[in-house]
């Protein structure tokens, strides 16, 4: 029986959305955690990332015992299954996948190491922003790849997000040169490293039906990252540190594992969302975790005043903030209502297939190809930002490539999908 | 081994939300998008082998009322 639930209820650019705003959630509760644990309970930045690698793989391995529990084990069905429908027990990586995580973790640890850094110098609302740089490079690394060149409403949308996500740090712009560098170099770098290989490792297919899933991904990531996170530190940690790690592990132990478990969900919820889009808007959707670090810190700073910074009086910075919340929002809604959708059905010349298989898969915009068999020789899917493009494509390329006889094209009015 | 089809189907006037409803609960349903043009629904469906398509369409996707016509198109290979 080939695993395959039902395609939900809701069209997948809502889920989308939907994903990297729970993600992004997730993000500022976790961030508001760590800085509260650095600022009131141990200072010490080394001995904490130690603390929450090592305990967040306890976490994260419960968690994902429980998701393993079966309850229509004939269907595949399990807990996890209800939090990523692709969740079929948990699996052993193929070596190609392993390759990915491994190299996603490497770049995970990379910049989880400078995060530790930053969050122990600064507040949640400063920190977030600047984990959001990792826009830019990713908006570079597609420009690069050809294929997933981003459209002009996409470049716009992405500028008024990270404009907005800059202005809301207007006023805690307090970094040393040290702190600049980190963010510029390990910790976006590591991030955009991190996002790239999470995307190739959900976008491989474990059967024709059936991709990896979030959880597993996670599971096998998190290890990694434990495992570099913990060879960087120890060389580092003097006696007095490890004497730290011992005395805190069972203290910290509940407030450490409920931080990593939040880590989890905002870890399979953002995979899950990297899946399904670019991994530029991905992080663009997921800087609204930028306007949520506001009212975190502002309950933070409620509950434990000495932890976190005052919010600001001045009336001007909160112009500015409420100017970049607005142009945050209208990025992430430009962005969720530009998109068209079309199946092109291709009539092809005999023995002409293979060619224009080949032609059609260099074209930006191309989700899939399928050679069929039926009245019609291919049916191609594709996706763009809008008609004036899906004309383009068809005058300019598709009907210039030898073989191909007649196109019929098919608009998406509206589409359900199972993700 | 599994074999995944395209179902392009012409669906009666004024019955679209219906058999939408009736089309998600198919077993090995991928999606499914209303289109314009010759089509109105175009799903995609990924089940164990050509038996399985046969018998999921035959028996339950010509079952549901409201579909005039489907044509199914078997994948033979695929890029993405």
């Amino acid at each position: 029986m080939v695993f395959s639930p039902q395609i939900g209820k809701f069209p997948k650019r809502y889920k989308f959305i939907i994903l990297s705003f729970l993600s992004s959630l997730f993000s500022a509760i976790y961030v508001t955690m760590d800085v509260y644990y650095l600022n009131v309970i141990l200072a010490d930045t080394i001995v904490y990332g130690v603390l929450s690698v090592t305990i967040g793989i306890i976490a994260t391995g419960v968690i994902v015992i429980l998701f393993s529990i079966p309850i229509k084990r004939e269907r595949g069905v399990y807990v996890g299954t209800f939090f990523d429908p692709h969740f079929h027990g948990i699996i052993i990586p193929s070596k190609k996948v392993a390759k990915y995580i491994i190299l996603s973790a490497l770049g995970g640890a990379m910049s989880t190491f400078a995060y530790f850094y930053l969050t122990f110098i600064t507040d949640p609302s400063t920190v977030l922003p600047l984990t959001r740089f990792v826009i830019l490079y990713l908006l570079i690394a597609e420009l690069w790849s050809e294929r997933d060149t981003p459209t002009i409403v996409e470049i716009q949308a992405i500028t008024m997000i990270t404009l907005g996500v800059f202005l809301v740090t207007a006023s805690d712009i307090n970094l040393d040169l040290l702190a600049v560098l980190l963010v510029f170099g390990p910790m976006n770098i590591g991030s955009a490293i991190f996002t790239y290989y999470q995307k190739r490792a959900k976008e491989t297919r474990i059967t024709a039906s059936r991709k990896y899933d979030s959880i597993t991904l996670r599971l096998w990531t998190q290890f990694f990252m434990m495992l570099f996170i913990i060879s960087l530190s120890l060389p580092l940690m003097t006696p007095h540190q490890y004497e730290l790690y011992f005395e805190y592990f069972i203290p910290s132990f509940a407030f450490v594992a409920l931080d990593m478990a939040i880590v989890f969900f905002a870890s399979i919820t953002y995979i899950r969302a990297l899946g399904i889009g670019k991994m530029s808007m991905v992080n663009a959707l997921t800087a609204v975790s930028v306007i949520l670090g506001i009212p975190f810190t502002y309950v933070g700073y409620l509950l434990a005043p000495h932890a976190f910074p005052p919010p600001t009086t001045s009336l001007f910075l909160w112009t500015i903030k409420i100017i970049a919340i607005v142009l945050v929002v209208i990025g992430i809604v430009s962005i969720s209502i530009s998109e068209i959708k079309s199946y092109l059905l291709l009539n092809v010349r005999p023995g002409c297939i293979p060619h224009v298989m080949d032609k059609l898969r260099h074209l930006k915009g191309v989700e899939t190809i399928s050679a069929v068999s039926g009245e019609y020789a291919i049916i191609v899917k594709i996706r763009l930002r809008s008609l004036a493009k899906v004309y383009n494509m068809m005058i300019r390329y598709i009907e210039n490539i030898d073989g191909i006889e007649d196109v019929i094209s098919v608009l998406i009015a509206k589409e359900w999908e199972r993700i | 081994m599994p074999v995944s089809a395209y179902i392009l189907i012409n669906v009666q006037i004024g019955k679209s939300a219906e058999v939408l409803e009736k089309i998600r609960n198919v077993r090995g349903v991928q999606s499914a998008a209303f289109t314009t043009g010759e089509y109105d629904l175009i799903i995609r469906i990924t089940v164990d082998n050509l038996e399985e398509l046969y018998n999921v369409t035959t028996n339950e996707i010509h079952k549901i009322p409201g579909i005039l016509k489907t044509t199914t198109f078997v994948i033979e290979k695929e890029i993405r």
